[in-house]
């Protein structure tokens, strides 16, 4: 070593002295690093859901080098500054290499520090755990996955959960962030996702936005619709925020509203096009239905809470059938005076909205995120806007599009269509009906009645559980999961690939006492030590996003898949490997009832591995040398553990949901396995080898029949809902002693808890703090200067951080805006756990706070 | 331990004669010459006094018209 | 030098001895003498000299051309637009060495180059032969306010005098916002062909000049080394680094195709459905 450094030393002596000399010296450079030798590979972006599909370039295994990819179309080689970065995301210097788990003198103890373990003792540890918690019920246990999940990680999971441990306790964080947007989907379509996809960008001529902030949040997609902006004739932008944010920069039309009140604008819309006869008389003729929902149904609090004791409808959501002159009639109390007052948004600027929408020649196109998915009334309020479309018939064709964005990777590939919640099994089938679950055990080999219904009944007999009681209900969503654990009625949590302690809402009084409840015992997986794993018992180390084979789907229904470039480091393994591998410290005897044993003796004494993957479907395809069409080679840690090409055998499952003949619903289907590794993302539905970019229109949609113009064929009659519903006020609005809204979000540099990208330097140092965005009138008032150290309190708990009124965000008078990356000042201590009482989303837009001097 | 890379204009009429001199100094090695008489050479030293009295040296040489020092390191342990 | 970064700690009394050291080598002209030179004092020289001063064609990064320069004025001497100057006593630039400020005078890129042969040391390098490779420092545009191409007033005069014509400036052309129905031609300036010879900023007609031209570390920044410039990349590589796409087939009505890595949906002929004969009479000639 002493050697090489001197010589290094000395050939820059001698470099740099030639070049002064203008001497050539044979073999004498300053070193120089040149491009041979890497290896370059596709990968889906790590980040949201946009879906950029990046180039990795890997040399003596680590990626050194990374560029956007020139062939995607969706980015077509852009990246935004988080994509820039990638390649640090897997660097940090505080990466987990191996399982953690809390002990005193050698021993499992809550309290204890953290030891370093064997993956064997971790899951030995952790399977005594979880077999006593079953014996609870089917909700004494829980696992809490992630729109970031590759779509296998997901669908393993969810094998594990639902056909293994026999419990219906797995969620996603997409729960979080998609769950109202599905609802709406489900409610209106009866179908799940976006009809329309990205190109809408190119072919709107007026765009709306709905409570996303796009510049920031989609940044690649905002570029493509700014672009629109400024080459069409007469395209315009119109943003609607409860604060000013970035996406104000190119708005025609700024619109910012009193929070909650967006119902009462897209009624008020609604009632515009009504009035002046706008509507597409004969697109609703033949394609709409007219519903009304529940009204009064609370705020997905605790049942004990007095607004939900006096909400008359608490939760409720069944959709009873109306008349369009009943409709009508229930949009008329929103005239353009009284919204206007209600929203505190000029009338001029809400005309112009409503004219848009109303004008039968613009092509409109709707985005939004979590401004309306995180919202109590959230189903409610997407089911509003494309009330407004469906009027209009402008809806499923190029530039006419209602478009839900996503937030995640995949949180549409995974948690959405591998059907990752409480009540879902993929491709849109649910545990509530018996049918559904009896073709999901057939296709997954198992004995009917091993997945438990919502209801705990199958042919309308009780299932029975493992204590030998009847199951019961056993529906559990992400927020009651955290209320379940604080109660001590749920005692296992698994958490994987999200950072559920620092995202989930109220911290004080809900998920913090849950996770270190002596009673449970809390597992986190991640790559870095995050606010959830200081929080969990057993920390268990992760190989994250190309260190594994992969597969995200992105908002516009495109499916991407990436190879393992790289190796993990140390002892960190995939999600998929930590779930397979549990697996096989847990038998059937353990979780299943005797009466389903003796029914099927078969499985007696089977481990859950042997019943879920080596089931002779999973592990069809025997493990294989990866290698692309140039032949290079790729390792993949899976296939070489478990002897079978687990991604590829997994996948194939699924896709028997999908694309099999007699499945029971149509509309999702996938190319095959091979086929997304040769190309750079396929939208689904595939049908013979084509892709679908626009649903539910002929020609453009192979489930829409010659003649039939448009058909919603995710309902029965092939007709969507128009769905009623009124304003509502919010949970919490402020008073005299918590006088301003809070409103949680993101920033441009970071990405979500900010796990990954607080661990690039270049974007710690861009934004490395959560500040408190408030009007200067509001700080003057408070006699706050710009970067005054502040403490922003709810009911719940507080927060200190400083004071910004000059920044990116620009809140009106009476809300502060705070991000939620931020670690070190976790703002989801101040935020109250209110839900969408139907979808079970956490709304954390709106709740009452104060700002004091710290 | 110092390193230092030196740019030497040599009269081009007593090349070889220069190159013997700068050869005779402790430390000294001869990584290339011109044809216009620059002479690239490396001198290597551990003590910062007898690099002064090294690089005084070369500079008086016969022949030498000049020496510029280009490049210089300095650390502790290599 | 990188390395340069690596030394011990300077301390202040050694650097102003190799100041003075520089003087006095410049005194002379010939013969250095090496006599009290401090040990790892090179780290503070790139910013001896002040932002605006540029050095010849063909001189070597500062460090290594203060190094070899042996301040004998020949460069300047042989000049023929006299744009050369040499640092004087009491000027910021060290002494004896070339330089020249852009918007006095720039410099008028002689294709001869007659400032380089005569050159003794290589301070200024002799393998620069064509002037239009020399790189004395990079033009920017320093103020967009001011810049009336910015505003959209038809200027262009950077654009026009620039000597490596339609390389080192080009116009971009944006739509006017502002007037709905005009280009702005915006000058940018591009690395890989500006030699920084300051004609631009000499021309600029504002009082104060909105381009500028100052040497490169001053105005450039940097990649991270591991990011590429995916589009670049594929380009020189001729063809896509990875996999090929397979080809992409879509559901689509007649009439409609779609561009995969292009322009996406292309209505090829969206009255596709009216285009039997009698809508192809009943269309006229049009206007």
């Amino acid at each position: 070593m002493k050697q090489t450094r001197r010589e290094f030393i000395k050939n820059n002596a001698i470099a740099a002295t030639a070049a002064a000399a203008g001497i050539t010296i044979p073999g004498v450079t300053i070193a120089a690093e040149g491009d041979d030798g890497i290896r370059w590979d596709k990968a889906a972006c790590r980040y949201c859901g946009t879906g950029c599909s990046v180039l990795m370039g890997v040399k003596d295994g680590k990626v050194v080098a990374s560029q956007g990819d020139p062939d995607a179309p969706v980015n077509r080689g852009l990246n935004c500054i988080k994509g820039y970065f990638l390649p640090k995301i897997l660097y940090g210097k505080d990466r987990l290499t191996q399982p953690l788990l809390r002990k005193t003198n050698g021993k499992y103890d809550k309290n204890g520090q953290f030891e370093a373990v064997s993956w064997d003792e971790a899951f030995k540890t952790m399977a005594e755990k979880w077999i006593e918690a079953r014996k609870k019920g089917p909700k004494g246990i829980g696992m809490f996955g992630s729109g970031q999940w590759t779509v296998w990680e997901g669908y393993a999971a969810q094998k594990l959960l639902k056909a293994g441990f026999r419990s219906n306790s797995l969620e996603p964080n997409a729960r979080h962030c998609m769950a109202s947007a599905v609802g709406a989907f489900m409610r209106g379509f009866g179908i799940d996702e976006p009809m329309g996809c990205y190109d809408d960008l190119e072919h709107a001529d007026a765009f709306v936005l709905w409570g996303a902030n796009m510049a920031e949040m989609h940044p690649i997609l905002w570029s493509r619709l700014t672009d629109t902006r400024l080459t069409k004739k007469g395209c315009e932008v119109h943003v609607m925020s409860t604060y000013t944010h970035r996406s104000f920069e190119l708005s025609d039309n700024d619109i910012i509203f009193e929070p909650q009140t967006d119902l009462a604008i897209a009624n008020y819309i609604a009632n515009y096009i009504i009035q002046n006869k706008a509507y597409n008389q004969d697109f609703l003729d033949k394609n709409v239905n007219f519903t009304k929902t529940p009204t009064d149904i609370g705020y997905g609090l605790r049942p004990t809470d007095p607004r939900e004791k006096a909400a008359k409808n608490a939760g409720k959501g069944k959709l009873s059938k109306i008349s369009f002159e009943e409709y009508a009639k229930s949009v008329e109390p929103y005239t353009l005076e009284y919204t206007a007052k209600l929203s505190k948004v000029p009338a001029k600027n809400l005309e112009r909205l409503a004219k848009v929408y109303a004008d039968p020649n613009k092509k409109v196109s709707s985005y939004w995120t979590m401004g309306m998915n995180q919202h109590t009334r959230g189903v409610w309020v997407n089911g509003l806007v494309y009330n407004i479309h469906l009027l209009m018939g402008k809806i499923s064709e190029p530039g006419n599009s209602p478009f839900s964005l996503t937030g995640q990777p995949s949180a549409c590939g995974t948690a959405r269509e591998v059907g990752t919640f409480t009540h879902r099994l993929p491709a849109d089938l649910v545990v509530k009906k018996d049918a559904h679950c009896k073709f999901a055990e057939k296709t997954w080999k198992i004995p009917a009645g091993t997945i438990p219904r919502a209801n705990g009944k199958t042919d309308d007999k009780d299932q029975t559980d493992i204590s030998g009681k009847p199951m019961g209900k056993t529906l559990i969503h992400a927020v009651a999961m955290h209320r379940a654990l604080n109660d001590g009625k749920m005692n296992t949590f698994w958490v994987m690939c999200n950072n559920n302690l620092q995202a989930a809402a109220n911290f004080n009084d809900e998920s913090y006492p849950g996770w270190r409840n002596p009673d449970n015992f809390i597992t986190v997986s991640d790559p870095y030590p995050t606010v959830s794993a200081m929080g969990a018992d057993l920390v268990l180390p992760t190989a994250m996003w190309i260190e594994k084979e992969g597969a995200y789907g992105n908002a516009e229904r495109r499916t991407q898949f990436w190879r393992e470039q790289v190796a993990a480091p140390g002892d960190a393994k995939s999600d998929l490997w930590q779930v397979m591998e549990f697996s096989k410290y847990v038998k059937t005897d353990d979780v299943w009832d005797a009466a389903l044993l003796d029914a099927n003796p078969d499985f007696k004494g089977k481990t859950l591995y042997e019943v879920l993957y080596a089931n002779g479907q999973v592990d069809k395809f025997p493990a294989e040398q990866v290698t692309d069409d140039r032949g290079n080679k790729y390792d993949n840690h899976e296939s070489s553990h478990f002897g079978f090409y687990a991604q590829k055998g997994l996948f194939e499952e699924y896709r028997l949901f999908n694309s099999a003949e007699g499945i029971p619903k149509k509309g999702h289907e996938m190319a095959e396995f091979g086929a997304y590794h040769k190309a750079r993302g396929i939208r689904w539905p595939v049908v013979d080898g084509k892709e679908t970019l626009w649903r539910f229109r002929e020609g453009y949609d192979p489930h829409v029949a010659k003649g039939e113009g448009v058909k919603f064929y995710g309902k029965p009659d092939g007709k969507a809902n128009i769905i009623t519903a009124p304003y509502e006020p919010a949970a919490e609005p402020p008073d005299d002693e918590y006088p301003l809204w809070l409103c949680t979000g993101r920033v441009l540099e970071h990405w979500h808890s900010g796990s990954m990208t607080m661990r690039v330097p270049e974007l710690r140092r861009a934004v490395p703090d959560a500040l408190c965005y408030m009007h200067p009138k509001d700080a003057k008032k408070l006699r706050l200067r710009d970067g005054a150290k502040v403490k922003v309190v709810s009911r719940r708990g507080e927060i200190e951080t400083r004071v910004d009124t000059r920044g990116r965000n620009k809140p009106p008078q009476g809300l502060v805006y705070v991000p939620w990356f931020d670690a070190s000042r976790l703002i989801n201590k101040v935020t109250l756990d209110q839900t969408d009482p139907l979808s079970k989303e956490t709304d954390y837009k709106k709740c009452a706070v104060k700002v004091v001097k710290a | 331990m110092n390193i230092c890379g030196i740019l030497v204009h040599a009269k081009p009429t007593s090349f070889d004669a220069v190159r013997e001199r700068l050869l005779s100094v402790d430390g000294i090695e001869i990584h290339g010459m011109s044809d216009e008489g620059r002479v690239v050479i490396t001198l290597e030293e551990d003590d910062e006094d007898a690099m002064s009295d090294a690089l005084h040296k070369v500079q008086t040489l016969e022949g030498v018209i000049s020496a510029s020092m280009i490049y210089h390191h300095n650390e502790d342990e290599v | 030098m990188s390395e340069a970064t690596e030394n011990k700690p300077t301390n202040a009394a050694r650097t102003m001895s190799r100041r003075q050291f520089l003087a006095d080598t410049a005194r002379t002209a010939c013969g250095v003498g090496l006599l009290g030179l401090g040990i790892g004092v090179y780290s503070d020289r790139a910013g001896a000299l002040p932002a605006n001063a540029l050095r010849p064609p063909g001189a070597k990064p500062e460090e290594d051309f203060l190094a070899a320069c042996t301040r004998c004025g020949l460069c300047v001497r042989d000049c023929p637009y006299d744009m050369l100057h040499l640092g004087k006593m009491g000027d910021d630039v060290p002494l004896g060495t070339p330089y020249f400020f852009a918007r006095e005078a720039g410099c008028e890129m002689c294709e001869d180059i007659p400032c380089v042969p005569v050159c003794p040391t290589g301070a200024l390098d002799h393998d620069l032969t064509n002037i239009n490779d020399s790189r004395m420092g990079l033009a920017v545009v320093s103020d967009e306010e001011t810049c009336i191409a910015f505003l959209g007033l038809r200027c262009e005069v950077c654009f026009n005098i620039c000597p490596i014509r339609g390389e080192a400036i080009t116009l971009d052309k944006k739509h006017n916002e502002r007037t709905g129905k005009h280009s702005l031609f915006i000058p940018t300036v591009h690395s890989e062909a500006c030699t920084g010879c300051g004609k631009c900023e000499e021309a600029c007609i504002l009082d104060e000049a909105a381009i500028r031209v100052l040497p490169n570390h001053l105005v450039q920044g940097k990649l991270q080394a591991h990011y590429r410039k995916g589009w670049e990349e594929k380009a020189k590589a001729g063809e896509a680094l990875v996999t090929p796409d397979t080809e992409h087939r879509y559901n689509l009505p007649e009439g409609m195709r779609y561009e995969h890595a292009g322009e996406g949906l292309i209505m090829d002929d969206a009255d596709a459905s009216k285009s039997d004969a009698i809508n192809i009479l009943n269309r006229g000639f049009g206007d």
